[in-house]
């Protein structure tokens, strides 16, 4: 594949700084790389915990069907439904906000909301609800809870992979666009000074037989 | 104690209590389909409201209604032929029938239910039989409108007193609880008005239930961490434990504290309550469901003990009995019939079952 090299005098100067340029480059690209490193480590560690907490999350689902299997059990389907819709909702809500992360990433962040009053009273009838019914609801929130937590994981793995997706591009331009190019214009622009070195000592030995042709014409 | 009293009631009791289904044939139905349940239920007798049961609608919600309309009808039965304040006690325990058909015309008001949905809750007893609930559903538009309709049809002052007062405070769950505290009210007040044996065994299965409710209430209040401020509305009528030592047990800070102090207070007046604190005083890291689930054997266990401690016919003891023992039938069928539909694992069905030989 051929390399586009840049346009540049063929100068000695422009020669140092192509090999300043070039030498900041891979400087940059290692830089990239350790980031990228530690943006892989992050990402395995988010992974690992959004397993944990989808397994608990499933656990926690698992824990709260069970329960309300069990309240209608003990009190019967009908009571669990009536009961169920005549109590006032909870008025739940999502904070989104943002916290700073693994090289200074502005990583996502959700904060569930529960907009109720304080606890004066019981939700239910105590007298005939079953209490797995006052678990079911409280498992609930944990499950909600317990959701938002895992939203907000995936969210920062994706933002993760964004930025990993975006370090892997730009040290694939530097490796395979910008130290090839800068390689190929250090290449060309040597070659140019070797050939004007080349010239010059033509031009030098040229001047010099002259100089001695002259020198034997005058004696 | 009136033998002469008995002479209806006694061999009618008698009757049902060996209607009664067998315990292994109740265990025999775990994890059974529902057509194999209806199957096995048709031959039992809960025959006559299964008949009226379509193929098509046999689901757990179908046979909940048929198991409670056999309660009902149960009681009723013995009401028709018992007398004198006998049958004042068991109107007052009826009575618990009645307010939860309140509790589910409000609900269903409140929840705008639709009023098919909302009929299959109603166990016709009393004065709300299907029709007339239908037509309170029918003509309401509003929680108002069906709280008016209650208030024009019930004789109860004390319940037409509550829903006055709903209707000012519109508080479903407060009114609720204030309306099973005139139920229990009148349980108490018919117990009190009996006499001698039968005076003390009532007061005593009785009493025990609404203990049981009330402790049921503050272990429920302490695990929701709710503040006790309020927590004198939602307690029924005190019997053995008082409301100040109830108050002073949801100072503890935690469950074994707080039901240590009731101990102290009731235990050593009962061996019933000694023997199901004990139990609970050992079981109190266990979860709130499992010291529910032993709370509310507390009844059986009591009108099981009256039996053993005093005659088994010619007084109330036998009565109370048979009436717990056939709760817990229905409560059994309604667990085991819902965990079949649910799939519900056999131990987790066989957990919430209650025989009196687990007692």
């Amino acid at each position: 594949m051929s390399v586009e090299k840049i346009e540049v005098h063929p100068t000695r100067r422009e020669l140092i700084a192509l090999k300043r340029r070039k030498a900041l480059a891979e400087g940059i690209a290692d830089i990239l790389q350790k980031d990228l490193e530690a943006l892989i480590i992050a990402l395995i560690e988010h992974r690992q915990k959004a397993q944990t907490f989808r397994a608990q999350f499933y656990e926690i689902l698992k824990n709260s069907y069970s329960l309300f299997t069990e309240a209608e059990m003990v009190s019967g389907s009908l009571k669990v439904k009536e009961i169920s819709l005549s109590t006032l909702p909870i008025d739940y809500g999502v904070e989104v906000g943002a916290t700073t992360g693994i090289l200074g990433i502005q990583f996502p962040s959700f904060q569930l909301l529960k907009r109720e009053s304080a606890t004066l009273k019981p939700r239910f009838n105590p007298i005939d609800t079953p209490i797995q019914l006052e678990e079911v609801a409280a498992k609930t929130e944990e499950a909600l809870n317990s959701m938002i937590k895992l939203a907000e994981l995936m969210a920062i793995i994706r933002k993760l992979l964004e930025v990993i997706s975006l370090k892997r591009r730009q040290i694939n331009r530097i490796r395979f666009k910008i130290i090839p190019q800068l390689d190929a214009t250090i290449r060309y622009v040597e070659l140019i000074l070797e050939e004007i070195e080349r010239q010059d000592a033509i031009r030098v030995r040229v001047l010099q037989r002259k100089r001695k042709e002259r020198a034997v014409k005058a004696l | 104690m009136k033998p002469l009293q008995y002479n209806e009631i006694m061999p009618r009791v008698a009757i049902e209590y060996l209607k009664l289904l067998e315990p292994d044939d109740v265990v025999s139905l775990m994890g059974k389909d529902l057509e194999v349940i209806r199957c096995a239920l048709a031959d039992s007798p809960y025959q006559e409201e299964l008949s009226t049961l379509s193929k098509e609608r046999a689901d757990s919600d179908a046979f909940e209604e048929v198991i409670l309309q056999n309660y009902v009808k149960t009681c009723e039965k013995l009401v028709k032929y018992s007398s004198g304040d006998i049958r004042k006690l068991l109107l007052a325990v009826l009575k618990k029938f009645e307010v939860s058909n309140i509790h589910t015309l409000l609900r269903a008001a409140t929840a705008q239910m639709n009023v098919d949905e909302a009929m299959k809750n109603i166990v016709p007893v009393g004065k709300l039989c299907r029709d007339r609930c239908r037509a309170i559903l029918k003509g309401s538009k509003t929680v108002d409108d069906v709280t008016n309709s209650l208030i024009e049809s019930e004789n109860d002052l004390a319940i037409k007193a509550v829903l006055r007062k709903h209707k000012k405070t519109r508080d479903l769950t407060l009114t609720e609880v204030a309306l099973d505290k005139t139920v229990y009210q009148g349980i108490l007040q018919a117990a009190e008005k009996l006499k001698g044996a039968d005076k003390k065994i009532a007061k005593n299965v009785l009493g025990i239930e609404i203990d049981a409710t009330n402790l049921k209430t503050i272990l429920k209040w302490k695990s929701l961490k709710i503040s006790r401020e309020r927590m004198r509305d939602y307690l029924m009528p005190t019997t053995l434990i008082d409301e100040g030592t109830l108050e002073k047990a949801t100072t503890a800070p935690d469950a074994r504290s707080m039901i240590k102090i009731l101990f102290s207070k009731a235990a050593t007046k009962n061996q019933v309550y000694e023997r199901i604190f004990t139990q609970i005083i050992k079981e109190h890291n266990a979860p709130l469901s499992r010291l529910e689930a032993i709370l509310d054997r507390a009844s059986l266990t009591m009108s099981l003990q009256m039996i053993k401690e005093h005659s088994r016919y010619y007084n109330i003891g036998f009565v109370l009995a048979f009436l717990n023992l056939k709760w817990a039938e229905v409560k059994n069928l309604r667990c085991i019939i819902n965990g079949s539909e649910r799939k519900a694992s056999d131990s987790q069905v066989r957990q919430l079952l209650t025989f009196p030989s687990d007692l």
